[in-house]
């Protein structure tokens, strides 16, 4: 039976069901995959090995110690064989919401032994720039020692994971 | 009479009470009796017909003129803000290229968690900072084995060596698998370097590996 109102034809609707099925599914997608960026991620291009040895970062109780390149170039794109024209030498440190300067690791030492006290299985993890010179990130982790911290999990890219225009090696 | 400003509600038919309309009430007395209009014994189909051109009561709403139809949800709304969740996801989402860690042990005597037994025999990696040919920053590789430096060409070279003198791994290597292995960078050495000597005593199978403090460089 035809639908014929009294004023004429009814006018032709697009059915929009099933539009709207794929766009919840892709909401819905892309809010699981999304990684709310979080204060503890600082960008930076973590060290790309051969044929690493390395595990999952698994989730329990962690503090992530960011360590941060200062570019000689803040405007100079890091790609390519620039990435070593960047610099060398430490910005900052982050540990969750709180930023040390280089010259302020003692406040940082003072931190991470609160941090540590009464959570023994925490787990340290070092997230240090793959430019960065050891002697820059060795102070670093002298105060991470002194905070009594023995193992630390250093953080480097997984196979395949790592960024085409990584460092050579 | 109608009143006034009521609307015709279906164009081309005389509304209820309007000249060349049946008086409304003509039928009511029929229902009013209990007489049905239609699948009774004494109803006729000219009679019902009748009754449902002129029907003798209209609901408000038919009054006001409302076309029938199925009811539809507007759906627009909704939409509009779905496809601005869906942007905001797809240009926020962050897909970062996975990271792993390596457990490593901290550089000897800088703090109180400091290994307490030197090691006899450690086998150290040294790390210097080189230039390539192209100028660009790289590093210089070498094993020392009581005081004799063997050089390794590249982190494979070094994971070969090392694998080759494991005694764990082979019987005719002289270190056994938990001797000290310390990794001695200089301080113009990349980290990336630092971590990838790191990684490749790991792999060599040791399971005893440090960093130590940082040499001049």
């Amino acid at each position: 039976m035809s639908q014929v109102t009294e004023k004429g034809p009814k006018s032709p609707q697009m059915n929009m069901t099933p539009m709207i099925d794929v766009t919840f599914q892709l909401i819905i997608f892309f809010m699981l995959v999304n990684t709310i960026t979080s204060t503890e991620d600082v960008e930076m291009i973590v060290p790309k090995l051969w044929e690493p040895e390395i595990k999952e970062i698994k989730d329990v109780e962690k503090v992530v110690i960011n360590v941060k390149l200062k570019p000689t170039d803040p405007d100079a794109k890091r790609d390519g064989e620039e990435a070593w024209m960047y610099g060398h030498t430490v910005e900052f440190v982050r540990i969750g919401l709180d930023t040390y300067a280089p010259e302020d690791l003692a406040r940082m030492t003072k931190d991470l032994k609160e941090v540590k006290e009464g959570r023994k299985k925490i787990q340290v993890i070092l997230r240090a720039d793959g430019a960065l010179h050891y002697g820059e990130l060795q102070p670093i982790l002298q105060h991470i020692t002194q905070a009594g911290i023995e193992l630390i999990n250093i953080v480097a890219y997984m196979p395949d994971g790592g960024p085409d225009n990584a460092p050579h090696l | 009479m109608a009143e006034p400003n009521q609307p015709n509600p279906t164009p081309g038919r005389p509304a209820p009470g309007t000249p060349g309309s049946k008086p409304s009430g003509s039928k009511s007395s029929g229902s009013a009796k209990g007489k049905p209009s239609s699948g009774g014994k004494g109803g006729s189909m000219p009679e019902a017909a009748t009754q449902e051109q002129v029907p003798h009561h209209k609901s408000a709403r038919q009054r006001r003129g409302r076309k029938k139809g199925n009811m539809d949800l507007n759906l627009t709304s909704m939409i509009d803000v779905t496809f601005q969740l869906l942007i905001y996801f797809i240009i926020t989402a962050a897909f970062s290229a996975g990271e792993g860690i390596l457990t490593a042990k901290f550089p000897q005597g800088t703090g109180q968690s400091a290994a307490k037994d030197p090691p006899k025999r450690p086998l150290n990696i040294r790390l210097a900072p080189h230039l390539d040919e192209n100028g660009l920053d790289s590093y210089r590789l070498d094993v020392e084995v009581r005081g004799t430096p063997v050089g390794q060409a590249s982190f494979e070279d070094l994971y070969t060596w090392l694998r080759s003198n494991n005694n764990a791994i082979n019987s005719a290597g002289p270190y056994p698998d938990d001797n000290p292995v310390i990794i001695k960078p200089q301080n113009g050495v990349r980290w990336t370097y630092v971590v990838n000597a790191f990684n490749a005593a790991i792999k060599a199978g040791y399971k005893n590996v440090a960093f130590a403090q940082a040499g001049g460089g």
